[in-house]
């Protein structure tokens, strides 16, 4: 199980990315610093199903997370 | 009036300068907190939590105070690990909640020596190399690491987010080498300091070892296999809690040379 963020548009996640990183890191981010994002956006799936997610808890920016599985390699 | 002239042999009396491992051996890429070979200056680039401001270390500057003193009370991730092989082939992670971590409100992160590691604090947490180590036949890669005591306890040096891992302690304890197809050696419980190594030699032969002893001999065919990642398991990356200190990958079978390299990380370590 995953605690995080899915989304069903990938338009959506990556909004969600964009408010996390002008939130953590800034808007603009320093041109000094390599660390460009604060998340990163994933695809998935689970039991035929598709979806885009951000893994870990954010509920200052995004809410309170949700707990999700997805299919995994290995 | 004659001059005397003194010849001064400049090597007698001289400070010889220190050698490190690769040196000696020519490593297609290497990672490590350690200073690897003569000439190499960062280590490793910083961020800190405080202000998300970074910088770069050298090996010597993670031990004599400068890396805490730039973290403060805070944290510090590593947004690169530098390639000390000379190929340039940086592992780097540009995504701050998948950056590992080098130090803990001010205390430098170390494995059960006190040697400075890098703890993984998520099951996301890994670098991405800046070239694919594509790969054909012979490899031998050499990595030092902690399998935590508890969580999926999953570790893997060299891979990528589906398949092509190079080693890997994977989900059900199964220690194998992995390369589309796999050997699985054994399944073991084991937790603790390791220095594992496990190579293919030119007959598609796999072996890997532990601690300097083989766990396990097989064959694998597979014709091309991609590194893409670096502490990467499967989409779910290592485990949280594992603590990686060195990464040391040769695009050849070293089998001749094992013993001499696992005892100079060995000796740096004190693993076994």
């Amino acid at each position: 199980m995953i605690e995080g963020y899915k989304y069903l548009i990938e338009q959506d996640a990556l909004d969600a990315q964009t408010a996390l990183r002008v939130f953590y890191l800034g808007d603009p981010i320093p041109p000094d610093r390599e660390t460009r994002e604060w998340v990163e956006v994933d695809f998935g799936t689970y039991e035929g199903e598709s979806f885009w997610y951000i893994v870990g808890d954010f509920t200052e920016v995004l809410g309170t997370p949700t707990t999700f599985n997805i299919d995994t390699n290995g | 009036m004659a001059t005397t002239i003194f010849l001064v042999n400049p090597r007698e009396g001289g400070v010889t300068p220190p050698s490190y491992l690769l040196d000696t051996y020519s490593a297609a890429a290497a990672y490590s907190l350690r200073q690897l070979k003569t000439g190499v200056t960062s280590v490793v680039r910083v961020r800190r939590s405080s202000d998300n401001r970074e910088e770069n270390f050298t090996a010597t500057e993670i031990t004599d105070g400068t890396l805490t003193g730039f973290c403060g009370g805070g944290n510090g991730f590593v947004v690169t690990w530098y390639d000390q092989s000379g190929n340039a082939n940086d592992a780097t992670q540009s995504v701050a909640s998948s950056q590992p971590r080098i130090v803990l409100s001010g205390v430098i992160d170390t494995d059960t020596n006190g040697t400075p590691t890098l703890y993984l604090p998520t099951g996301n947490s890994y670098f991405n190399l800046t070239s694919n180590i594509n790969e054909v036949q012979q490899f031998h890669n050499f990595s030092v690491f902690t399998r935590p005591a508890s969580g999926n306890r999953t570790t893997t040096s060299l891979g990528a987010a589906s398949n092509d891992w190079i080693f890997s302690w994977a989900t059900g304890n199964a220690r194998r080498t992995d390369l589309n197809t796999n050997v699985s050696y054994d399944t073991s419980t084991s937790t603790g300091l390791f220095l594992q190594n496990n190579n293919r030699n030119s007959s598609n032969g796999v072996e890997c070892w532990f601690n300097g002893s083989s766990i396990g001999t097989g064959s694998i065919t597979t014709s091309s296999f991609v590194f893409t990642q670096l502490l990467r398991y499967s989409t779910l990356g290592n485990s949280v809690g594992s603590l990686h200190s060195e990464v040391i990958y040769f695009e050849s079978d070293q089998s001749a040379n094992r013993t001499a390299i696992e005892s100079d990380i060995n000796g740096y370590y004190s693993i076994y």
